[in-house]
C-alpha cells in the first residue's frame, strides 16, 4: 500500500520537478537565442545624408556570459563585396546606458561615401559573437542617402568660385529630421587633381550634423552643376590614368570573353573607368599578374584587351582569373567578378622560310655550282647548349639570283621563351680542292635570338651574309596556342 | 672498464655541453631580443601635428610585428594628455600598408571614434601604446591641436539667432598652398544633450579639409556669452494649448 501511495505522492512532485527542470532548460536553452547580441548602427544614419569621408560606426555587445564579439564586423553596402571594420573600442556612453555592456563595444571604419552614387543605398552589418556555447549572429540592415557636392570621388579642393555673387544663406531648421540650422550656398567649385572641375552654379545645402559635430552637405548641387567648368576642360594627358581612376562611376554588365587566349573585358560605365584583369595559378591566390586598360567616354560599353594571357602563363598549368572595374582613388573596387578558369593548351610555334633567294652563291667560280642549304633551328648550339632541334631543307644547287623552295618547321610544347636560328650554309662537299673554294659560309641569324612568344605572327625579310655568300629570306614566325 | 670511463667522460662533458647549450640559448635570446627592438612597425595617422582635430573624428593608424609568429594585441591603448582616453581595436585590412611593407600582414589597421570636442581647445599630446602577443611594446606619440565649436563637448542642437540669412559668410583661404572653402558664421546657439544652451556672439570658422572631404571647425567661437537673445515663446504654449 505504501508503495502506491509513495508513487502517488511522488508523482506530482516528480512531475513538477521535471516540469520545472524542463521549463528551466527550455528557458535557459532559449535564453541565449533571444537577444544575445545588442547592437546599433549609428552612422550612416537613415535620417541624415552621408557624405565625404566619414565613419561607418556603431556598437555591439553580447549579453551571453563569456561571449565575445568577433574582432572584425562585416559591412556590406548595396551588393558590393563585404568589408570588415574592427570592433571593439571604448564606448563609455554605451556602457552607461546598458548596465550589462562591457567597456569596449564600439566599431568604426572610415569610408569614402563619395565613391557611391548619389541617392539611396543599403547597408548590412553582420556581427558575430562566440562563446563556448556557440556562435551568435546579428544582422542590422538600414538604408541611407548619399549626397555629393560633386561627381568626383575624392577632391583635392572644395571652394567657392570667387565670383561677386557667391553667397551662403543661413537658415534655421534646414535639417528637418533634427531641426538643426544650416546654410544654403551657391557658386561652389570642386576640384579633383588633374581632372575637370565641377562648378555648381545652383545651390548646395549644408546642415549641422550631430554625428560629425560640423556642417555636412544634405543636398547635392541643385540644379546639377557643370563638369569641366572653371576655365574649360583641361586634361593633362600624363594624368589620364588619374582621371580615369577618380571620376565617379556606375559599373554594370561586366563580362569577359576569351578568343585565342586574348581576353576582352566589356563593361558599362557612366564615366570612364579602369579594369584590371588578374590571373593566377590555381590554388596560388596572391601570385597574380595584373594589367590595366582604360574606359573612354560616358555611358558607353568599354571593350578592353589588357593583355594576352599567353604573355604571362606557363604551359601545363591551370589558371583562375578575376576582373575588377574601379574608378575611385582609394582602391575600393566598384565591382569584382570572377573571370574564366582555364588551363594552358598546347603551344605551337611555326617558323617558316617562305622564300629564299640566293644573291651570291659563295663560289667565285665556277658560277652556279654552289650548294646552299637552309635550316631552321630551335635551340641551336650557337644559342643554347641544348643542341640542334630543327631541320635543314634538302640541299639545293642554287646560284646567284636563283630561289630555294621554302621550308617550314613546327615546334610543339615549347617553352615560353625559345631560341630560334635561321641558318644558310654552303656545303663543302661539292668543292673542288683544285679550285678555290669560298669560305664555309654558314651564318646564324638571330631572329630575336631569344624570342618571347606573344602570340600572333612576326614576319621579316632577312639577309644572311658572310663574305661572298648572301641569301635573302622571307621568314615568318607564328606562335599560337592550339 | 669501459663503462666508468664513459661515465667519467659523460660527467666531464655534461657541464661543457650544458654551458654550450646555455651560450647558444643566451645568444639566441640576445639575437631575438635584438630583433625584437624593431619588431613592431607602426604609424599614427590621426590625430597628427599637421591638421587640426575637431568634432567627432578618429584615432587611426596601423601596426604590425616583424617577428614571425607574433601579432599585435587586439586592443591598442590611447592616452591623451597623460590620461587613458580609449582603447581602439586592431587590426583591420590595410592594403596600402601591405603594399608598402612586404612583411606586413593583411590586417594592420587600428581605428576608433573619438570626440575631439571633449578636449579643451589648444595643444594636446597623444600616445598610442601598441602591444604584441610576445610582449613587445611600441609607443607612438605626437602633439596635435584641437578646436571646438563652443564649450559643450557634444552639441545636439544648432540654430541661428534669428531668421536673417546673413549669419554665414563664404570665403576662400589657402591651406597648404591650396585654395579651399571657408564659412565664417556668427550669432547662433548650441544646445547640449542635457538641454543646456550657450550662445556664440562671436565667430566660428569652418574650413573644408581634404581628410574628411568636408567642413571642420578650425576656429571655435571666440565670444561665448551667456546673455541669451530673447527667445520667442510660442503663445500657444503660454496659453496651455
Amino acid at each position: 500500500m505504501n508503495i502506491p501511495r509513495q508513487n502517488i505522492r511522488r508523482g506530482p512532485a516528480l512531475r513538477a520537478w521535471l516540469c520545472t527542470a524542463l521549463v528551466a532548460a527550455v528557458v535557459c536553452w532559449a535564453g541565449p537565442a533571444a537577444a544575445v547580441i545588442k547592437a546599433a548602427l549609428e552612422a550612416p544614419a537613415s535620417d541624415f545624408p552621408a557624405s565625404g569621408v566619414a565613419n561607418i560606426q556603431g556598437w555591439a555587445f553580447s549579453t551571453t556570459p563569456g561571449a565575445k564579439i568577433h574582432r572584425l564586423i562585416q559591412v556590406q553596402i548595396d551588393s558590393e563585396p563585404p568589408f570588415p571594420v574592427p570592433c571593439c573600442s571604448s564606448r563609455g556612453d554605451v556602457s552607461d546606458a546598458n548596465p550589462n555592456a562591457p567597456g569596449n563595444t564600439g566599431f568604426s571604419g572610415v569610408y569614402n561615401f563619395q565613391r557611391l552614387s548619389e541617392g539611396m543605398h543599403s547597408i548590412k552589418v553582420t556581427i558575430k559573437a562566440s562563446s563556448n556555447k556557440g556562435t551568435e549572429t546579428k544582422t542590422i540592415t538600414s538604408n541611407f542617402e548619399v549626397v555629393k557636392v560633386s561627381p568626383h570621388k575624392f577632391l583635392k579642393s572644395f571652394r567657392w568660385q570667387d565670383t561677386p555673387d557667391q553667397d551662403c544663406e543661413s537658415i534655421n531648421g534646414l535639417d528637418p529630421a533634427h531641426g538643426n540650422a544650416g546654410a544654403v550656398c551657391n557658386k561652389t567649385r570642386a576640384i579633383r587633381d588633374g581632372s575637370p572641375t565641377f562648378d555648381c552654379d545652383g545651390t548646395i545645402q549644408f546642415a549641422y550634423s550631430q554625428a560629425s559635430q560640423t556642417f555636412m552637405p544634405i543636398t547635392g548641387c541643385d540644379p546639377n552643376g557643370t563638369l569641366g567648368g572653371g576655365g574649360g576642360l583641361v586634361i593633362d594627358l600624363g594624368k589620364i590614368p588619374e582621371i580615369l581612376e577618380c571620376l565617379p562611376n556606375l559599373v554594370s554588365n561586366v563580362s569577359v570573353t576569351v578568343d585565342k587566349l586574348v581576353p576582352t573585358i566589356r563593361f558599362n560605365t557612366a564615366f570612364p573607368a579602369k579594369a584590371s584583369f588578374k590571373i593566377w595559378p590555381k590554388g596560388k591566390v596572391g601570385q597574380d599578374l595584373a594589367a590595366w586598360g582604360g574606359g573612354s567616354t560616358k555611358e558607353t560599353t568599354h571593350e578592353l584587351k589588357p593583355f594576352p594571357f599567353l604573355s604571362v602563363i606557363q604551359p601545363d598549368a591551370e589558371y583562375v582569373s578575376e576582373i575588377t572595374v574601379e574608378s575611385n582613388c582609394k582602391g575600393q573596387p566598384d565591382l569584382t567578378v570572377p573571370g574564366p578558369s582555364f588551363g594552358t593548351p598546347k603551344r605551337v610555334v611555326r617558323v617558316s622560310i617562305q622564300s629564299a633567294q640566293v644573291l651570291s652563291d659563295g663560289d667565285d667560280w665556277p658560277k652556279g655550282s654552289g650548294e646552299i642549304s637552309l635550316g631552321i633551328f630551335f635551340e641551336h648550339p650557337s644559342l643554347t647548349p641544348a643542341g640542334e632541334k630543327g631541320v635543314f631543307s634538302p640541299q639545293h644547287s642554287a646560284s646567284d639570283g636563283e630561289s630555294i623552295p621554302g621550308i617550314s618547321v613546327e615546334w610543339v610544347g615549347a617553352k615560353k621563351e625559345f631560341d630560334v636560328a635561321v641558318v644558310a650554309r654552303e656545303d663543302d662537299d661539292g668543292c673542288n680542292p683544285l679550285f678555290w673554294c669560298g669560305p664555309h659560309a654558314s651564318k646564324t641569324l638571330s631572329f630575336g635570338s631569344s624570342l618571347t612568344l606573344s602570340g600572333g605572327t612576326e614576319q621579316a625579310t632577312l639577309v644572311l651574309s658572310d663574305d661572298n655568300l648572301k641569301v635573302k629570306l622571307n621568314v615568318k614566325v607564328e606562335a599560337m596556342y592550339e | 672498464m669501459d663503462t666508468p670511463r664513459r661515465t667519467w667522460t659523460t660527467t666531464r662533458k655534461g657541464p661543457i655541453r650544458r654551458l654550450a647549450v646555455g651560450l647558444v640559448f643566451a645568444a639566441a635570446l640576445l639575437l631575438d631580443a635584438g630583433g625584437a627592438a624593431a619588431a613592431i612597425i607602426a604609424n599614427l595617422e590621426t590625430p597628427n601635428s599637421k591638421e587640426l582635430a575637431s568634432g567627432i573624428g578618429n584615432v587611426q593608424g596601423w601596426a604590425f610585428s616583424t617577428v614571425p609568429g607574433d601579432e599585435i594585441e587586439p586592443l591598442v591603448d590611447v592616452v591623451i594628455d597623460g590620461q587613458p582616453a580609449l582603447q581602439v581595436p586592431c587590426c583591420s585590412p590595410r592594403g596600402d600598408v601591405e603594399q608598402d611593407y612586404p612583411k606586413a600582414p593583411a590586417l594592420s589597421g587600428f581605428a576608433g571614434v573619438y570626440n575631439f570636442q571633449s578636449l579643451t581647445p589648444g595643444s594636446h599630446t597623444v600616445e598610442v601604446h601598441v602591444y604584441s602577443k610576445l610582449g613587445e611594446h611600441k609607443v607612438l606619440s605626437t602633439t596635435f591641436e584641437s578646436e571646438s565649436l563652443g564649450s559643450f563637448s557634444f552639441n545636439k542642437g544648432f540654430s541661428f539667432d534669428d531668421a536673417k540669412a546673413d549669419h554665414c559668410t563664404p570665403s576662400n583661404v589657402l591651406v597648404d598652398g591650396t585654395k579651399v572653402a571657408r564659412l565664417a558664421c556668427t550669432g547662433f546657439r548650441m544646445t547640449n544633450a542635457k538641454g543646456f544652451t550657450e550662445h556664440c556672439a562671436g565667430t566660428v570658422e569652418l574650413t573644408w579639409m581634404v581628410s574628411s572631404q568636408g567642413f571642420r571647425v578650425t576656429k571655435g567661437c571666440d565670444l561665448i556669452d551667456w546673455t541669451m537673445p530673447p527667445i520667442v515663446i510660442n503663445p500657444d504654449f503660454l496659453e496651455g494649448k
